[in-house]
């Protein structure tokens, strides 16, 4: 099982990332993709910065968010990714809640976090959680 | 754990990345142990262990001669099925090519991580 950071999904919806698209191509049907409830805010609020910044057009833009919707993914949704992610959060001395949101659900899931964000990853080997930097 | 490498010693002594490391892991191809979220791989076995063949590929702790006495195992393998509609990837990987050229390259981690910080 795998847990999808938004920055491994918006890679592969804006770019031409070889190693991001075999490891999408390479999921069978055997794995199941997980993601927290803000997966989908993210992505969509990253092709809206895109679009603000004139990087894309935003037909393109909501082609790409209907595919992702469209994706395999279960959002999980449990109020104890909360309270967990608020342990992280002060673990790792952050004030933020939105990294920890995944690392909360890749832990609860023990699915493997899958990140092109090098802050991700250091993260999750700090929690011990699995992770891989996808490059 | 003594006799035991992590997967980033793994992946060094095999000239291969982290993330093929832990695929051979979960298909199989590499036998470890997990303890936690934590994979370990035999040491000595991992001397022995020549990547390339598919079929027939050695398991740790087995024998060099043994692993290439082996009969390839094709038949036997599961086939491959996409998760995804390989349909919907193209479309999906057809269009980030499009955006790609007008936007060039996008550092992503950093877009998603200004979002994050600005909340």
């Amino acid at each position: 099982m795998y847990c999808l950071d938004a920055s491994f999904a918006v890679r592969y919806l804006s770019g031409e990332d070889a190693a991001v698209i075999r490891r999408w191509r390479s999921f069978s049907s055997d794995d199941e993709l997980v993601a927290p409830s803000l997966f989908r805010a993210e992505c969509t609020s990253a092709f809206a910065k895109l679009v603000h910044a004139g990087r894309t057009t935003e037909a393109l833009a909501q082609t790409q968010i209907a595919r992702m919707l469209r994706l395999p993914i279960r959002i999980v949704e449990r109020d104890a990714l909360y309270t967990r992610a608020l342990e992280i959060v002060c673990s790792l001395r952050k004030s933020k809640a939105y990294d920890a949101l995944y690392l909360a659900t890749a832990e609860h899931e023990a699915a493997e976090l899958l990140t092109v964000d090098d802050g991700m990853r250091d993260a999750a080997e700090r929690l011990g959680i699995a992770v891989s930097l996808v490059r | 754990m003594d006799g035991y490498v992590t997967v980033d010693q793994a992946a060094q002594r095999l000239g291969r990345s982290i993330e093929q490391v832990r695929r051979y892991l979960r298909e199989g191809r590499l036998r470890g142990r997990r303890i936690g979220q934590q994979w370990f791989i035999d040491e000595d076995a991992l001397a022995g262990w020549r990547p390339g063949r598919r079929e027939g590929v050695q398991r740790l702790g087995e024998p060099v001669a043994a692993y290439e006495a082996r009969p390839m195992e094709a038949g036997k393998r599961k086939k491959f099925k996409p998760l995804l509609d390989p349909e919907l990837m193209k479309e999906i990987e057809e269009t980030a090519r499009k955006i790609y050229e007008e936007a060039g390259e996008i550092d992503v981690a950093e877009l998603i991580r200004q979002d994050r910080e600005e909340h």
